[in-house]
């Protein structure tokens, strides 16, 4: 059948839903000309003629307020005939799973959610008693995923109630595409792709991720900056160590890759790299090689536990790719 | 004379009716193309000058259009379409919701549900060529079996420098993949290393025999030698800022190239850990992947630094108060150990990257 329940607020107000408390919003819409804003646990409600066993419940989420030191805000309630099913809330700006037939065990995301910017999520539950499952999509990615579980909370076997739910906090949660559907996803990220692959090998069939040069669905590695430094430590017998430090000013922490020239212990002629940290052991010596990274600088350590002076050329990419640190 | 007469102006009409049969199976052929013409939405008078070249027998094979401010290929109410955007110098390809590719004078391509053309969050794009966001390129990528008996495999590159590189091994002991770097001790044999120089990369195992997977980049980390490619005949290609992609054959001038793989994250997330003891801490990473083996693991110290955590190794944090070691991944989990050396701190951060998993 398919879509089962549009909320896309296009009316202009929440004739669309069961119930609702929530607002309409016409200023920040991600779709169309208005979309609904909730606060304060408010929430549009749409009740279905009969409960669905596999439903998939999808909606924009946004955020006024920024949700990395909240607690307890609510995104998606999924209710039976008689009682709740499930729950995927917010908490400190990740998405938690809950099953109302264990609420103390949820399942947590991974993706740190900020405000003011629009999120798909979409949640596919199954209702059994044993090979019950579910999954959380956030823009068209597993974002978490369970199977062959109890999904089935009392005697209900299915989702017929489902709320959008405003927030527990100050600000507002806007939302729009409320939608219900029941047996695809309502946002099929595969429906609009830009692939390229390589010379002779077809984009619309081809799967094969070596011979894919890029796919719109993957994020990728940017770098901007390359370099190096040689670091010096004279050596007296204890424990010595030199820190450079490398600026970036970036100001947040970004992915940085570090590796280190050596000497192999089998030639020792020979220069060789490899990636930080890095340590060398003999009997007599101890060299180590560390970096580390923050909003504003890479960090590159030489550490030299000999009698006599060591030196190391550190060379390091940083790349633009936030670590959300 | 009159049956010679007849027979020129039978070949003069003929050769006439076969031009004009010509001509109208042209038109007909255009016309039986206008359902392409259908789905582009031109609005009054923004055409400021069309022309036909010339017509094949079912196709326009030279034509110019001259569009002033706009072009939709495809409903914009109905789903994905194109819009031409003369006015802002621009193609722009939508989904249902977003615009996710932008061709100007530079290519953005947004990652689903974000739009290319309000975001500015680099995280949001995996590819965004407005500045010199390169794209690591690949010049070499697969797995290797290393016996204990080889110990040491050499991959030649041959690239004259030291490129970038990630070596990944499966650990039969706890039968997970692991980031390898390089250790050497006098006093305990490590199980794996990596190292490479300007014309090898070097794979050794001192256990069981296992697989390797490696990744070798273009990307240098040691010296500049210009490396030149033999490019396909269709590319698609955006150089860096101040380089000619018309005339430039050097992979390490682009930010992207057809011709070479980009090394993509299928899976990233972060994680807060709350030290409670020494030991082993999982997370789920919901990768969607029946073989991930390339994963890069970061944690954010109680110090308030953050370092690359190895497979086979340890990291420290920068007051020396925690260790983190022997990172690893299977098909569910990523795990690493903790250790408290000093201190009293507890809260830590862990960002993962999952990638691409190459297939032989």
């Amino acid at each position: 059948m398919g879509n089962v329940f549009l909320g896309d607020f296009e009316t202009g107000d929440t004739s669309q839903f069961t119930s609702a408390s929530g607002a309409i919003e016409s200023t920040i819409v991600k779709k169309g000309l208005y979309s609904g804003k909730n606060s304060d646990n408010q929430n549009f409600t749409k009740t279905l003629a009969s409960a669905l066993s596999t439903i998939y419940i999808h909606g924009y989420f946004r955020l006024s307020v920024d949700p990395s030191s909240s607690v307890g805000w609510f995104v998606v309630v999924g209710s039976g005939e008689t009682t709740g099913q499930f729950s995927l809330r917010l908490t400190n700006g990740r998405l938690y799973f809950y099953l109302d037939n264990n609420p103390t065990a949820p399942y947590m995301g991974s993706t740190q959610l900020t405000n003011d910017v629009w999120y798909e999520i979409e949640i596919k539950f199954v209702t059994h008693d044993s090979t019950g499952s579910f999954e959380v999509r956030i823009n068209g990615q597993t974002e978490i995923i369970a199977s062959a579980l109890d999904t089935k909370n009392s005697t209900d076997t299915g989702i017929k109630t489902v709320k959008w739910q405003g927030i527990n906090a100050a600000g507002y949660c806007y939302v729009d595409q409320c939608a219900i559907n029941d047996d695809t996803w309502y946002y099929n990220p595969d429906e609009f792709i830009i692939k390229i692959t390589k010379d002779t090998y077809d984009a619309l069939t081809e799967e094969n991720p070596n011979n894919i040069i890029y796919h719109s669905k993957y994020n990728t590695l940017k770098y901007y900056l390359s370099g190096n430094s040689s670091i010096t430590v004279v050596g007296d017998g204890s424990d010595k160590s030199t820190t450079v430090e490398v600026t970036h000013s970036l100001g947040f922490f970004p992915v940085g890759i570090v590796y280190v020239n050596f000497f192999t212990q089998n030639s020792p002629t020979s220069l060789q790299y490899a990636i930080v940290p890095h340590v060398q052991n003999t009997l007599t010596t101890k060299r180590e090689a560390h970096a580390w990274i923050d909003a504003n600088k890479l960090y590159l350590q030489l550490m030299n536990k000999s009698s006599s002076t060591y030196t190391a050329v550190f060379y390091y990419k940083i790349f633009k790719n936030r670590l959300g640190f | 004379m009159l049956n010679d007469f007849n027979s020129l102006e039978r070949e003069g009409l003929l050769r006439q009716l076969s031009y004009l049969r010509a001509r109208l199976l042209a038109i007909e052929g255009m016309l039986n193309g206008r359902a392409y013409i259908d789905i582009a939405r031109i609005a009054t008078a923004i055409v400021t000058n069309a022309k036909i070249g010339s017509v094949g027998a079912n196709k326009i094979t030279t034509a110019q259009m001259n569009v002033a401010t706009d072009l939709y290929v495809g409903d914009p109410n109905e789903g994905g379409y194109i819009h031409f955007d003369a006015a802002n110098d621009r193609i722009v390809l939508y989904d249902d919701d977003n615009a996710r590719m932008v061709i100007s004078d530079s290519i953005r391509i947004s990652l689903p549900g974000y739009d290319a053309l309000t975001d500015t969050n680099l995280d949001h794009f995996g590819l965004y060529t407005d500045a010199d966001n390169i794209l690591i390129k690949e010049f070499a990528r697969g797995s290797t079996t290393v016996t204990t008996a080889e110990q040491t495999k050499l991959i030649t590159h041959g690239l004259d420098y030291v490129p970038m590189f990630l070596v990944f091994v499966y650990d039969t002991v706890s039968s997970t993949w692991q980031l390898v770097p390089h250790f050497q001790s006098t006093f305990v044999v490590p199980p794996y290393g990596a190292t490479a120089d300007t014309t090898y990369l070097y794979i050794s195992n001192f256990t069981a025999n296992t697989t390797f997977v490696y990744y070798i980049f273009y990307d240098n980390m040691v010296g500049s030698s210009a490396k030149t490619i033999t490019e396909s005949e269709n590319v698609l290609k955006a150089s860096k800022l101040g380089v000619n992609a018309l005339s430039s054959v050097d992979p390490n001038d682009y930010i992207v190239h057809s011709d070479l793989n980009t090394f993509k994250i299928i899976k990233e997330g972060t994680y807060p850990i709350t030290y409670s003891a020494d030991g082993t801490y999982s997370l789920k990473h919901y990768a969607q992947m029946s073989n991930p083996s390339a994963c890069l693991v970061f944690i954010k110290f109680p110090d308030g630094y953050a370092a690359l955590i190895p497979g086979n190794g340890a990291c420290n944090s920068k007051d020396y108060n925690f260790a983190a070691y022997q990172c690893s991944l299977n098909t569910t989990d990523i795990s690493f150990k903790l250790a408290r050396l000093g201190g009293s701190g507890t809260a830590l951060v862990v960002k993962y990257y999952i990638f691409e998993t190459p297939l032989s």
